[in-house]
């Protein structure tokens, strides 16, 4: 597995290389990268040469990387560096969650979950309010993406409300919606409404779909169940009527035809009218390494990297993106022999969560959704996302990779 | 011609690697399966206010929520510390005869009756009612919640 994985990463590398010329800083960046990455695979490889189940994720975020890096030195200088200089966060993050997961319980504090859930509201609220506006979005809280630091924290806050006991209940009666499961949902309501204020709906997107599993998950109640998917109709509905962009992007998504014949429109369907009308010149092998346009797709190593991996690598290179895609959320639904109930939900939650991110990317990329501008794992430029995505994995290996025998277990056996 | 050779041994080795992947992901799940084994856990927990006898006193519980494992098998719970399973309710004659299984548990009500999501169930030798994981019955004044578990 390693050679080949060698094999790829040489041969990935060679194919760039010699399709795009850059500036030798550049040159220098992408190799130092690949050297990185390589040495990682290896060490990945020797570490855990014993625990394979453990290999499997990180072995893909390291392909889907390489990738990633290929796209980042195709697009200049600044962009290979950038990506660089992710890799380094990426490693230490990596490594800093999974020490903290697999060898301690400090995750599983009542006072940091705590803290967590009272920081995330607080956090979209201050970025609302006196954050940066760009393009008439709030999008960083110092420097850093709210994305990532709230889907980041959202899975420590669902185990912490999910796995605490049940028991009291809307009006006492046992088949109504417990409180955990409440305070919940009013908890994600809160976020929806920072997530609107900063005009952030990609965010609010991956929160609602995360929610809502959990929430059909764990309520019994189908009058409830009927009540909460009447509401997010009605508040998608809403959204679409009230805010404009995503008004727009709604029309290109449904009708295409109309938005290209109007004035208001026709710039921001381009997009979507290159994609069907180059989809067949795309093939299987692609148009080369430099080829998409950037005047139109002006995100194309960020939220339609799919778009770019299908023009430039081909379609052989897009299937597999996709087909490692589902591979490491299937990895990711895997649980390990000793979970307890705060595990799972922290667990699940993640694996939802990168899920409902890929999914996203591909359907808004194939424009079968609206643009929901969510990157893609590790193939995206964003470092925010990346070491969101890397720390969710890190969270999986640490809870998987723990050894010995649990409470409940232990309790039994007893 | 170079540049085409390079794409198909990238294209090829991905190809090998995402194939080598989603096979060492399909085992581990099958794995993942295969070593569990399963027991049922009871959550109890008391919807009014918990008794204040000597017999709660002296084990130091305090009556309100306990936490049971089962492992396969076959148990009476009931209101009488003659029963397996002891079930803290007043009242009338409560004795149920538990059946637990693999995927799901086997419940008839001897004497007494109990609450479900589906309706009320009075004593019945011949009625067996399915619990299912996640599901909550009501004995009394004390609600339990059966969960399916695995441990290797």
């Amino acid at each position: 597995m390693i050679l080949v994985y060698l094999c790829y990463v040489l041969a990935l590398w060679l194919w760039t290389v010699s399709s795009v010329t850059q500036e030798a800083s550049a040159f220098w960046a992408y190799f130092y990268l690949i050297v990185g990455l390589a040495v990682s695979g290896i060490l990945i490889f020797i570490a855990w040469r014993k625990r394979k189940n453990l290999q499997i994720g990180p072995m893909i975020a390291l392909t889907l990387a390489n990738l990633g890096a290929s796209i980042a030195f195709r697009m200049g200088e600044k962009s290979i560096s950038g990506y660089l200089k992710d890799f380094a966060y990426m490693a230490i993050c990596f490594l800093v969650v999974f020490l903290v997961v697999r060898f301690t319980k400090i995750y599983r504090w009542k006072l940091l979950n705590i803290l967590c859930i009272a920081a995330l509201p607080m956090i979209l609220y201050y970025t609302a309010f006196k954050g940066a506006e760009v393009n008439g979005s709030h999008l960083y809280f110092f420097g850093i993406m709210t994305l990532g630091i709230i889907l980041t924290g959202y899975p420590f806050v669902v185990a912490t409300f999910m796995a605490s006991p049940e028991k009291h209940y809307r009006n006492g009666n046992v088949r109504n919606l417990s409180f955990n499961m409440m305070g919940l949902l009013i908890y994600t309501f809160l976020l929806f409404g920072g997530c609107a204020l900063c005009n952030e709906y990609g965010l609010l997107l991956v929160l609602a779909m995360t929610a809502t599993v959990i929430f059909f998950i764990r309520c019994n109640n189908w009058l409830t169940k009927m009540l909460y998917s009447a509401a997010c109709l009605a508040g998608a509905l809403l959204v679409c009527k009230v805010v404009s962009h995503v008004h727009d992007r709604v029309v290109i998504w449904l009708n295409l035809k109309a938005a290209v014949e109007s004035e208001a429109l026709a710039e921001k369907a381009e997009t979507a009218l290159y994609l069907f009308r180059n989809f067949k010149r795309m093939g299987f092998y692609g148009n080369g390494i430099g080829n998409l346009p950037e005047s139109i797709y002006r995100t194309l190593n960020s939220d339609h990297v799919l778009v770019t991996v299908m023009n430039d690598y081909g379609l052989f290179m897009a299937i597999f993106m996709i087909v490692l895609g589902a591979v490491f959320v299937r990895w990711m639904l895997i649980e390990g022999k000793n979970m307890n109930a705060y595990d799972k939900y922290l667990n699940l939650s993640s694996a939802l969560i990168v899920g409902f991110v890929i999914l996203i990317h591909i359907a808004s990329n194939l424009a079968s959704f609206i643009t929901a501008g969510l990157g893609y794992p590790w193939c995206s430029d964003g470092t925010s996302a990346n070491v969101m995505f890397t720390i969710l994995m890190a969270v999986h290996c640490g809870i998987v990779g723990r050894r010995g025998r649990n409470e409940l277990q232990e309790r039994y056996e007893r | 011609m170079k540049m085409m050779i390079l794409q198909l041994i990238a294209i090829f080795m991905l190809a090998i690697l995402v194939i080598g992947l989603w096979l060492r992901t399909w085992k581990e799940e099958r794995a993942a399966k295969s070593y569990d084994k399963t027991f049922w856990l009871v959550q109890m927990q008391r919807m009014g206010k918990a008794p204040k006898n000597l017999s709660y006193f002296l084990r130091k519980k305090s009556g309100i929520g306990e936490e049971l494992h089962l492992p396969l098998g076959v148990f009476f719970a009931g209101n009488r510390w003659t029963d397996t399973i002891y079930l803290g309710v007043g009242g009338e004659r409560v004795r149920l005869f538990l059946n637990i299984q693999k995927e799901e548990i086997v419940l008839t009500v001897l004497e007494g009756k109990i609450q479900t999501k589906n309706g009320v169930y009075e004593a019945n030798k011949r009625e067996q009612i399915s619990i299912h994981d996640f599901t909550k019955i009501v004995v009394g004044d004390l609600e339990l919640q059966f969960l399916r578990k695995k441990v290797k």
